[in-house]
């Protein structure tokens, strides 16, 4: 990058130069320099056989056009022809006034130019400050290393370009720095707040904001989640209270009863929906300090499973636990309330996908540094392709932002919000199942 | 249709006065009708934390006796004693005929929620220990742990089964009034738990360590539910860790004392894996 950029400027450099160079010389020096007034009033100055100078047409055109005078210096040093030579240039010339003269290149502030003539000197003066003229002299040995010198003022140039290319290279680096860390903050839904000074302020500003925008429309949503789940509640529970009491009223017909029956159980369906989608908001947004602490698992399984059979309701689906010998002290950091959710989800998910009834079996083991909770049923089980589809839609609600914004697809969030869980725990869950030979999910924990 | 038939309720907590507190109307009925099909008899209803303190007041609170037409079709309890114990000295405040005997409190209401309400009882020397379970439609954890630290007996969420409301609020009241009915019918013995004595059916009688006492109450007041180990040794020894062998010798010399056969358990089960329940007799 910084080669590149050094590479332009010596070429940008180089061509400037060329094109200066090529418009002075142009502009100066082709018809125009002196020079070749000098060159054209030496071929018109002639001497007769009288010894009479005579200065043709075309030398004193030249002359006139620029404004110039002219003089010959004969050998002696007197001035042998002049025209329209000034008052204070002298009439004569001593060697030492010649060698001045032709070293400063003027005579009288006249700038100066020599011509060498076998006849004498030929001097053309041009109006003062036309010209500039510096005679320079070096040691031989400098110009020799001149190509060095050059090398070494270009080298020191490309030093200073190279300091101040690192140094606002750094200055955007650590200006962009916290611009990046926002905007991988925010592409994580985390809040973003950006305090940049100078030319990035806007932008730190409009970041801030933005995430405040995205911020209030999570918390907008979180609370409209929570507000539904809220209000759905004390109504359901009037479904679900007067569905079982008509289910267990004995005075009413069987079919009656029946359908109670079918009205109590899908009002245990949303119940499970509407606490999934509360457990998901919250996984979504009050997740980042989880609320870790020391969980017993033998204990939180057995209170798991024990609320399970307490209640009684549900005959079709006879839960069972079974606790590995070595599994009996296992310990994991976690959330308790969201282990045993997802335990839960485990076990709803196995009577919901066999509705005829199945058994489902708890078990708890130790593998190396994991605790393995399976709960693994006898049902129907299903099909490969169906596995696999399962598999990719998990693998799908990985990469969401949200949990609860994997909702709406097939089957509500039951086995993403296992998932989402046991990954916040730094686990991970795997499934199997076989064609009528039931269905497992186990969950893989560190233990603690 | 009735609200009822959820699991017996003990004779003794029958009259116990219950105050159930929810601005939702509906709910509240229900809720009400729910406990007296459950066999409680005295059961009010309050729409609001102001209702609830006047009717502690002694001032006339909606009492709603079972209403069919205001019901849908609700019938009156079948026990429908309105007669009180008459028993003062129960659980641990001096209940007098009036006082209600526990709570059931929504915890979301306009004006007064359930957590001031709680508060503004326990300022009043007659309930500083009454009994307290809250309906909540929230399952925050916080708000559990608020309720609870205020000294609320238990928690409900909604949405809740009936049965779910009658066994927390038998448990709570049995674990609340346990003194009163200190009997114990089972299969093979009969057990006075103020004396922890046990009367055996084959006439010999044997007294309860106060770690078998511990663990028979516990049992006890979830009768017909299995219990955690790990609830057993909380209730014994403060934690869950390390008791379980401990826990399983006292419940071997427990079945000696209260089996007819200890090696075949016919009142103390167990629940492989789980924990213990205890099967009343009848």
């Amino acid at each position: 990058m910084f080669v590149a950029l050094a590479l332009l400027i010596v070429m940008v450099d180089f061509f400037l130069y060329t094109l200066i160079a090529y418009r002075e010389s142009n502009e100066h020096y082709n018809d125009d320099s002196p020079a070749t007034a000098v060159r054209a009033v030496d071929a018109a100055l002639s001497r007769g056989e009288d010894g009479a100078w005579t200065l043709s047409e075309d030398g004193e055109q030249a002359l006139d056009e620029r404004g110039a005078w002219a003089l010959l210096v004969d050998e002696s040093g007197a001035v042998a022809w002049s025209q329209r030579v000034p008052d204070e240039v002298p009439r004569s010339f001593s060697p030492n006034d010649v060698a001045m003269a032709a070293h400063y290149a003027e005579i009288a502030d006249y700038p100066a130019f020599f011509w060498d003539r076998d006849d004498g000197l030929l001097v053309v003066g041009f109006p003062k400050g036309e010209y500039w003229h510096e005679s320079l002299t070096y040691p031989a040995s400098t110009i020799a290393n001149l190509p060095l010198y050059v090398l070494l003022v270009f080298a020191v140039d490309l030093g200073i370009l190279f300091v101040l290319y690192a140094v606002a290279r750094r200055r955007t680096q650590s200006a962009v720095g916290p611009i990046v860390d926002a905007l991988d903050a925010l592409s994580e839904g985390r809040a973003a707040e950006l305090n940049l000074k100078g030319d990035l302020r806007e932008i730190g500003q409009r970041i801030t904001e933005t995430s405040g925008i995205i911020e209030q429309k999570d918390a907008a949503r979180a609370n409209w989640i929570r507000g539904v789940s809220h209000d759905i509640r004390t109504p359901l529970s009037m479904i679900l209270g007067y569905a079982d009491a008509i289910a267990a009223d004995e005075g009413a017909s069987d079919d009656v009863r029946a359908d109670a029956q079918v009205i109590r159980a899908q009002g245990l369906k949303i119940k499970d929906l509407v606490t999934d989608l509360n457990t998901a908001s919250k996984l979504d947004y009050d997740m980042q300090p989880l609320d870790l602490e020391r969980v017993h698992l033998p204990r939180l399984l057995r209170s798991v499973v024990v609320e399970h059979v307490n209640s009684g309701l549900d005959e079709l689906h006879p839960l069972e636990l079974d606790l590995d010998e070595n599994a009996l002290d296992a310990v994991v950091l976690a959330d308790e309330r969201l282990i045993g959710r997802a335990v839960e989800n485990a076990i709803a998910n196995a009577r919901l996908h066999n509705e005829r009834g199945c058994r489902v079996q708890v078990t708890l083991a130790v593998r190396g540094e994991r605790a393995l909770v399976r709960v693994a049923d006898d049902g129907a089980g299903t099909s490969a392709e169906e596995l696999a589809e399962l598999k990719a839609r998990l693998a799908r609600a990985r990469t969401a932002r949200s949990a609860a914004g994997s909702y709406g697809e097939e089957h509500g969030l039951g086995l993403v919000l296992v998932d989402r869980i046991v990954r916040a725990h730094g686990g991970s869950i795997s499934i199997e199942s076989e064609p009528e030979r039931g269905f497992s999910v186990e969950l893989s924990l560190p233990l603690a | 249709m009735a609200l009822g038939g959820f699991g017996m309720v003990d004779e003794h907590l029958r009259d116990k006065r219950i105050l159930v507190v929810d601005d939702e109307r509906d709910l509240a009925s229900m809720v009400a009708a729910i406990l007296r099909g459950a066999g409680f008899a005295r059961v009010d209803v309050a729409h609001s934390g102001e209702e609830a303190l006047a009717a502690l007041d002694g001032r006339p609170v909606r009492s709603r006796p079972a209403n069919p037409q205001e019901h849908g079709g609700l019938r009156p309890a079948p026990s429908s004693r309105v007669t009180s114990s008459g028993n003062s000295t129960s659980c641990e405040h001096g209940a007098s005929e009036s006082a209600y005997q526990l709570f059931v409190l929504d915890v979301m209401m306009p004006g007064m929620d359930g957590f001031e309400l709680l508060t503004r009882l326990r300022e009043r020397p007659a309930y500083t220990r009454a009994p307290v379970v809250f309906l909540t439609a929230k399952d925050e954890p916080f708000d559990r742990v608020s309720g609870l630290s205020l000294g609320a007996d238990d928690y409900i969420a909604k949405p809740f089964l009936p049965q779910e409301l009658v066994l927390r609020a038998t448990a709570v009241l049995r674990r609340c009034y346990a003194e009163e009915s200190p009997l114990l019918e089972l299969d093979a013995c009969r057990v006075n738990l103020a004396t922890a004595e046990v009367l055996r059916a084959d006439g010999e009688t044997a007294l309860l360590t106060a770690k078998e006492h511990e663990i028979l109450s516990v049992l006890a007041r979830n009768a017909g539910r299995i219990v955690t180990i790990d609830s057993l040794c909380e209730a014994c020894w403060g934690t869950s860790f390390g008791y379980e062998n401990s826990l399983m010798a006292h419940i071997r010399r427990l079945r000696e004392k209260i089996e007819a056969n200890p090696s075949k358990p016919a009142s103390l089960v167990t629940a492989r894996g789980l924990g213990y329940k205890l099967v009343k007799r009848g």
